[in-house]
This record gives structure tokens, sequence and C-alpha cells, in this order.
């Protein structure tokens, strides 16, 4: 996403926390591919679509809630994030009931959404190499859902300090507070 | 749009109207201590809580609806706090026991300082030639002074009306005639 689609986001979800309904079809236009290609890189197929549809949802269900002061691609980014980490509980818990896993069509992201998802990974890989190696390492094994290597209150701690770290790294590379 | 995502379109615009009714919800409650203000001070629980209904429901409706609404009902919270406290602190502080004849002339005093106050925000303001914005301002004003005057009865309320008429006259004259005002933002 370039600076420009970016301002004209945040442009229109401050209009639309103003309660100007003009605004919803391009923030839908603009957020959706974005959302979709960004779910699909943490989660697997039969899960992305629903999970992109729910964080979707989400958005909007907070839109009048949405400051804007804040940047609007991360705060989306950041609802997303959370589909992520709730929809990868809700597989855990499949796999403990001993639930079949769900069969849904595949549903592979355009070339258009590849290329948004491309651009934010690579952006997110920029920031994660300009912060602490092992601050980044544990954000890794986090997305990865690897084992953590220590225990699991301690790993949760650290991923949330590391997060931390990553937004405010974010913030200075990006220009936004 | 394909189909899916029309209805995934449909399904966020719903989303979207829920989250704004809820968002809603945070101003309409100040409606409820306003109400239990009126009926302990003024002991006209029919009228207040219908006062309260109402004010309730156009604090819901403009803050849903957003934008230019949204504001005006924000000024008109503020210039209804006149109308509202006035008369219940002469009650509280001078006519404790008694009927309280300074009442009907202070609901005068405050409609016309919460008339004022709707038409000073509205100056300031470029959505004030916004009919709406006025008219939430000034339906929310009066509603809340509604339930500080009912202590005065209907010629508190009255009165009340009037004052809130003269003191937002300079506003509504520069939506009515199209003046432009000193516009800040």
């Amino acid at each position: 996403m370039d600076r420009v689609q970016r301002d004209a986001l945040q442009r229109d979800l401050a209009r639309l926390a103003d309660g100007d309904r003009d605004a919803f079809h391009p923030v839908f236009v603009c957020l959706w591919p974005l959302l979709r290609a960004f779910v699909g890189r943490y989660l697997p197929p039969e899960d992305a679509d629903d999970a992109a549809q729910e964080a979707l949802v989400k958005v909007f269900a907070r839109a009048a809630l949405f400051d804007p002061t804040r940047d609007a691609l991360s705060w989306a980014l950041g609802i997303a994030a959370y589909e992520i980490k709730t929809a990868r509980r809700r597989r855990q818990r499949r796999r403990e009931d001993g639930e079949p896993p769900v069969e849904t069509p595949d549903a592979a992201a355009g070339p258009e959404a590849l290329a948004i998802a491309r651009q934010a990974t690579d952006a997110i890989e920029a920031v994660l190499a300009s912060i602490d190696p092992a601050d980044a390492a544990t954000l890794r094994a986090y997305a990865s859902c690897a084992a953590p290597p220590v225990r699991g209150a301690t790993f949760r701690k650290r991923v949330q300090r590391a997060l931390a770290r990553l937004r405010v790294a974010w913030r200075i590379s990006h220009g936004r507070s | 749009m394909a189909a899916p995502e029309a209805v995934l379109y449909a399904r966020a615009r719903r989303a979207y109207e829920r989250g704004r009714l809820r968002a809603s919800l945070p101003t309409v409650a100040l409606v409820a201590p306003m109400v239990g203000l009126s009926i302990v001070l003024c002991g006209r629980y029919t009228a207040s809580a219908c006062s309260g209904v109402a004010l309730a429901a156009v604090l819901a409706a403009a803050t849903w609806r957003g934008q230019h609404f949204t504001r005006g009902a924000r000024a008109g919270l503020v210039a209804g706090l006149g109308p509202l406290l006035l008369p219940l602190a002469m009650w509280l502080h001078v006519c404790v026991g008694g009927v309280c004849l300074l009442a009907p002339s202070i609901c005068v005093a405050g409609g016309l300082v919460g008339g004022a106050a709707v038409g000073v925000r509205a100056r300031g303001r470029a959505e004030a030639s916004s009919a709406g914005y006025l008219a939430v301002a000034l339906a929310v004003a009066a509603l809340s002074g509604t339930m500080g005057c009912l202590i005065a009865g209907a010629s508190g309320v009255l009165g009340m009306a009037a004052g809130m008429a003269a003191g937002a006259a300079p506003a509504l004259w520069w939506w009515a005639t199209g003046s432009p005002p000193a516009a800040r933002s």
C-alpha cells in the first residue's frame, strides 16, 4: 500500500467515524483485499477467509469509535491480528477436541491481494530487522505457532514486550504516532 | 461485486450501523441522572419520564446519524445544563419547603442562557448553517431544560421555551437569512 492509498484510507475512515456514510464504500474497497491478504499470510486457507471476513466486520462495527489521530491502517491490522489469534485458538481447540478440520474450497487470494500482502510483509520484515534480534526471534516464533522455547507465561510476556517495541519501531519508520 | 462479496458488504454495513448505535449509548446514558434529578426534585414522575424518553430518543438518533447532528446534540447538552440546573439549584437553596415563585423567572433566564449558548456555539461553527445542527441542538437543550423547569410546572416550561427561543434568535436569524457565521472550523 503506497502513501497516497494510506492517506486516503486515513481520511475515509475518519469520515466514516464521523458518520459520513459516503465513505463506507471506499473504506470497504480498500480494506477487504488488504485484510484478506494479511490474514491469509498467517492462517491456513480453510480458516483465512472466515477470519478475514470477521476482521472486516469488526473493523466496521468499531469504525464509529475510531480515533482519527491514530493510524487507520495499523488500527485495522490490529483488529485483524486479534482475529488471527482468535482463529488460531479456535483451531487449537478443535484439534484438542478431536474434531475434524473444517473443509472449505480453496480461497487463494488474487494477484493484487498477493502484491499488497507482499508489500506488507516486506514492510514488517524491514521493521523486524531494525529491532533487537531476540525480539524479532520471539515474534517469528509466535507468528509461526512454533512451540515456545520458554514457559507459556514468560513467552507471552516476551511477545507482549516485543510487540510494543515493534510498534514503536513501526511508528518511527512510517512517520505516524 | 461478486455475490459473496455483496453479502459481506451488506453484513459490514449492518455491523457499522449497529456499531454506531452502540457508540451512542454512553451519550444516551447521560439522560438517566438528569431524569433522576428531575424526578427527585420536581416530583412530576410522568412528565420527567416522558421528557427523559424523548431526550434519549433524540440523542440516540442524532449520535447514530453522526456529523453535524452529533455535534448539535453535544452543543444542546451543554446548552441545556443552564435551564436544567438553574431552577433545581434555586429550589435547593432558596425555596426549600415552600412554593417557589422565583422558579418561573429562573426558568426564563435559564432558557435565555441555553438559547444564547446554542447561538454562541453555532456562531463559531461552519455546520451551523445546517438546519439539522440547530434543530438537534435546540431540541436537546429544550428537553434537558424541560426536566429542570418542571419544578415550576407548565408556566416554567413555557417560560424556558420562550427564553430559549429569544436566546437562540440570532442563530436562527443567521440560518434563515443564510448569512455566513464567522466560522472557526
